[in-house]
């Protein structure tokens, strides 16, 4: 909220110096996509803040609501665009998914080792980039306003990232706090492309910046909720852990 | 060539559908209260009430069809919640509810009476049933007989012998029971795994318990033993709020040259798919492999695909598709790197349900695997089992399920390509039919 008025203020003050009228986002003046997104930024740190993060080290607890199935969750993310994730269950054993930068990848101890190709390797090219929305610009062909629209009984604005190729993501940002609290896409992979609603809460400062601690994804009518317990930067991680494991090395070859 | 039948016992879970988890899990869940009402109170029409609304709300949000059949479904709910409220006993309550579920022309839909949900061992997870006889059945319409027994156990410590008939347990004939079931399911696919499944529980309990047997030998004379129950063999598994399941694996080489591995759930994946992927490489270079899924009541699909990678080396290649009301989800294999270019023969019988249906079938519409035995429960569709207020239970189907060769399963099977069962004279005579149909089988594709 500081935030905000401070942002108002100055832009009081600024088109005032100008000469300009003065004029406030509203329901008559939708603002654009790139401010929501600016607003996003600032709210969330600033990319003064984001800048300072090398990697991060984030551990969570995945639930699927109902079924009693629970994963323990550990994501390794390094800039520009490397990511690992490690999902292990005593009752469903270990998925690994991850990017080099070049080759995106899963090991599911169930289905077994894969490559990703196509639209999801290009999908997951461009989530493994480090703080994503930050480069929203570089990673979508556009951003666009798409209005306003309540969700779960907050005023949001709404913006659609569309990539190059694939799907579009659709954000909704709370317009008070100017956060992202509700994020809509189409997950694609061999098995079908399946929508996905993620809704995000529980925001907490780390290092300078606010995430979101608690992200309850509904997929298929089927609930899954990640609750982090702890988020670490610029950590020292090993050298090689990015390396493609060896399974995904042997299928390369094939 | 007589292969001796596996004497290690071959733990029937047939949980059906409940545990078609696709890669998650859709599990048994439950409904109001957990008591049976034994008697028509104004609580208990209003527990009647409840049940309808239930099971009508169930269907309108979820089920995948949303033409319903054909149904107008706000009409069929105008028109038989006045009958639910009338209902004067639970005979009638149960029609109306089964005339709803009809109106979808569907097999898989049922209403399981408190009663009989009692006896198939759904209401109580915590029930223990772990310990057993060491018996394993074949029921065959009215007869139950001893298909294997599990070396070390009570069954052969008393000189059970295979090919026996089992005529009653704790001095109950089966045979009413069995005719009983055979006049509920009809001729749903389904009726020989319930079967099977009924006699099953008489024979287990808590271990260190007894169960009473009345048997006929071989030579037809009537014998009565008393046999302890012992724990189950298996390494115990639980996934979410199922219940805990004894998982069973075993692989072997027969003849040397052909590998054999028998499991009996789609489930435990640290475990089974570990000991599988071990096997796998062992048997890269083997004549044949047989995967035995005979008695195996499904599990998780995501498995399957993993274990049909080992089987095609085909990118883009998939066992079937689940259509649910929006999307659909196609049970994609995913090819190993070394995967096994040879004879592929799957084993079967009515008790291989769900995954093991998705599998078979999967693999045979490919064309890259032979199926022999019996045709499968046909029980494939994903559905849960809950418990409704009135104390019944509402089974209800989640998607629809198509095989890669356009083939809905459920309410038909697998149907094997070469059809072998076990007889009473293959039993007595210790002879695995099916099992040496399979060896012939990959003895011929090798000369070919």
């Amino acid at each position: 909220m500081k935030n905000n008025i401070r942002r108002t203020c100055a832009a009081v003050m600024t088109a005032v110096g100008l000469g300009l009228p003065v004029v406030t986002a509203g329901p008559s003046n939708p603002p654009s996509a790139d401010e929501v997104m600016s607003w996003y930024i600032e709210a969330t740190g600033g990319k003064t803040a984001y800048g300072k993060i090398e990697n991060r080290v984030l551990k969570a607890t995945l639930e699927i609501a109902g079924t009693g199935i629970s994963f323990n969750l550990t994501s390794y993310s390094v800039r520009p665009n490397k990511l690992l994730v490690i999902m292990e269950s005593d009752a469903m054993g270990k998925i690994e998914s991850g990017c080099d930068g070049e080759t995106a990848w899963e090991n599911s101890m169930m289905t077994g080792p894969r490559i990703k190709e196509g639209e999801e390797r290009a999908t997951t090219l461009r989530e493994s980039v480090f703080d994503r929305l930050i480069q929203y610009k570089d990673l979508y062909q556009k951003a666009e306003f798409a209005g306003e629209e309540n969700i779960e009984g907050t005023s949001c604005y709404k913006v659609v990232l569309t990539p190059e190729t694939g799907h579009p993501q659709t954000l909704y940002f709370d317009r008070d706090s100017r956060l992202l609290i509700r994020m809509d896409t189409i997950i694609d992979s061999p098995m079908g492309s399946i929508p996905s609603a993620s809704y995000l809460s529980d925001y907490r400062e780390v290092d300078g910046i606010l995430i979101a601690h608690t992200v309850s994804v509904d997929v298929m009518g089927q609930k899954r909720e990640v609750i982090t317990h702890s988020v670490e930067h610029n950590v020292e991680l090993p050298g090689d852990l990015f390396d493609l494991p060896e399974e995904i090395r042997e299928l390369m070859k094939n | 060539m007589a292969i001796p039948l596996n004497k290690k016992k071959r733990m029937k879970w047939m949980r059906i559908g409940v545990l078609s988890l696709f890669l998650i899990g859709i599990g048994l869940t439950r409904c109001g209260s957990t008591r049976p009402v034994n008697s028509l109170s104004q609580a208990f029409r209003e527990k009647n009430l409840e049940s309808f609304d239930f099971v009508w709300s169930a269907i309108h949000a979820q089920h995948f069809d949303t033409t319903f059949g054909g149904a107008d479904w706000p009409a069929v709910r105008e028109e038989l919640r006045p009958e639910m409220d009338r209902a004067e006993s639970m005979r009638e309550a149960r029609a109306v509810l089964l005339e709803m579920i009809g109106r979808l022309n569907l097999s898989h839909f049922s209403i399981i009476p408190s009663e009989l949900y009692q006896n198939l061992e759904m209401t109580d997870p915590a029930e223990d049933r772990s310990g057993d006889t060491g018996i394993d059945v074949f029921v065959n319409r009215e007869s139950v007989w001893v298909q294997s027994i599990r070396p070390e156990s009570p069954a052969e410590k008393a000189d059970l012998r295979t090919g026996w008939e089992i005529v009653a347990v704790d001095d109950q004939s089966l045979k009413p029971l069995l005719l009983n079931l055979d006049r509920e399911f009809g001729r749903k696919s389904t009726k020989t795994l319930f079967m099977t499944r009924e006699i099953t529980n008489r024979l287990t309990g808590p271990p260190g318990g007894s169960v009473r047997l009345k048997l006929v030998n071989l030579e037809e004379d009537t014998l009565t033993v008393r046999l302890s129950l012992e724990q189950k063999p298996g390494l115990e598994y639980q996934i979410g709020h199922l219940p805990p399941q004894f998982i069973q694996y075993e692989s072997r080489w027969l003849d040397e040259s052909i590998g054999y591995i028998r499991f009996n759930n789609f489930l435990d994946p640290v475990r089974l798919m570990t000991a599988f992927n071990r096997d796998m490489l062992n048997f890269l270079k083997a004549d044949g492999i047989i995967i035995d899924i005979r008695g195996n009541g499904g599990g998780i699909v995501a498995m399957a695909m993993g274990m049909a990678g080992w089987f095609v080396s085909e990118k883009q290649q998939y066992l079937g598709t689940l259509h649910f009301r929006e999307n659909e989800i196609k049970a994609v294999i995913f090819p190993r790197a070394n995967s096994y270019h040879g004879p592929l023969a799957i084993l079967v019988d009515e008790l291989s349900a769900s995954t093991s249906e998705i599998f078979a079938g999967g693999l045979q519409d490919i064309e890259r695997a032979v199926i022999v035995g019996s045709r499968t429960a046909g029980a494939t569709l994903p559905s849960t089992i809950v418990r409704l207020p009135n104390g019944d239970a509402f089974q209800y189907v989640l998607a629809n399920y198509v095989s890669r060769g356009g083939t809905v399963l459920e309410g038909r099977g697998v149907a094997p390509d070469l059809a072998v069962t076990h007889t009473p004279e293959s039993l007595a005579s210790g002879t695995d039919r099916p099992l040496v149909k399979a060896v012939e089988i990959i003895r011929s594709s090798g000369k070919q």
